[in-house]
């Protein structure tokens, strides 16, 4: 949903909402990491991540991971396609 | 016995108020302990420092013959601690068998269908805990200790409203882990409930913690019985 709304964001300011540049991308995964930090403590799920043994830069990679892979999807999606 | 969880003379100030100035929590290998304490006298606090939760201003804490300043309940959690929270553990957004079997696979642990067979929600597995009532939840949350098979539990008010049906098959529960060598320590304020159930009583009262025995010996403490159990109990025991 994050991501939908930087696409929103970025078409209606003319940009390239598909392939976004290092900074950008940087920014978006960080964001998609803030958020899923605040969900997570929305959900109060702290103590059972904690009592799993889930240390926090774990549960940020798992943020990340998904976030960045879908980047380069888009990315090199766009580039096929033009 | 030797206690696996000690934390020794904690302090913790909290915007100024000190709510701890000396106190100390012990869990001992198969026993039950109650600690016991009016409301915002710093039970809970007392509890999370143990657990790791958050940092005491001073004292120390030690697990398994490790001592520790300051320390996670992540690191805790590996070597064998499990901490039972004063609100709702498990997670919204997965089922209750989901949230066991991540706990089965993260420790190698026991049976979910089993644990949750053990604690009488076998039928509520497939369900999230949304669907189930406070009572079922505290059931599912010691499902998931039966799974996870710790060293050592810290419950912080597990019998916060829970229905007299489910607080017997809570304490069943607590004293099944300690009669199989868990290390066992409980908050909460349902005397009758508590002290049935205890193998010791620690008392947290102006910052420090006395340590007050057995229940029986516990409810004949003059100042336990005049400043925390009041004068109900104090006509009922005698």
């Amino acid at each position: 949903m994050a991501r939908a709304a930087i696409t929103g964001a970025l078409v209606l300011a003319g940009g390239d909402a598909l392939r976004l540049s290092t900074t950008a991308l940087v920014g978006v995964v960080l964001l998609i990491v803030a958020l899923g930090w605040i969900e997570t403590r929305r959900r109060r799920e702290g103590a059972f991540l904690a009592n799993l043994g889930v240390s926090p830069y774990v549960l940020s990679v798992f943020f990340a991971v998904p976030a960045l892979f879908g980047e380069f999807v888009l990315h090199f999606g766009a580039a096929l396609l033009t | 016995m030797n206690p696996i969880l000690a934390a020794e003379c904690v302090a913790k100030t909290f915007a100024g108020r000190r709510i701890l100035s000396s106190a100390s929590l012990r869990a001992v290998p198969g026993e039950l302990r109650v600690l016991m304490g009016r409301n915002g006298i710093g039970k809970s606090t007392l509890l999370k420092i143990g657990a790791g939760c958050i940092a005491p201003d001073s004292g120390h804490i030690r697990f398994g013959g490790r001592a520790y300043l300051s320390v996670s309940l992540r690191k805790l959690a590996a070597e064998g601690l499990f901490y039972l929270p004063d609100h709702d553990l498990l997670s919204t957004a997965f089922t209750v068998r989901h949230q066991l079997e991540m706990i089965r696979r993260q420790f190698n642990g026991g049976d979910p269908a089993e644990a949750a067979g053990l604690m009488g929600i076998a039928g509520h597995l497939d369900k999230r805990p949304f669907e189930l009532s406070g009572g079922e939840r505290r059931r599912a949350e010691l499902a998931a200790v039966f799974v996870r098979r710790p060293l050592c539990l810290l419950a912080d008010e597990p019998y916060r409203g829970v229905a007299p049906k489910d607080a017997e098959a809570l304490t069943k529960a607590f004293s099944s882990l300690a009669a199989d060598g868990v290390a066992v320590v409980i908050t909460g304020h349902e005397v009758p409930t508590l002290l049935d159930a205890a193998d010791h009583v620690t008392w947290c009262t102006s910052g420090t913690t006395y340590e007050l025995g057995p229940p029986q010996i516990a409810a004949r403490n003059e100042s336990f019985r005049r400043e925390y159990l009041g004068s109900w109990f104090y006509s009922r025991a005698i």
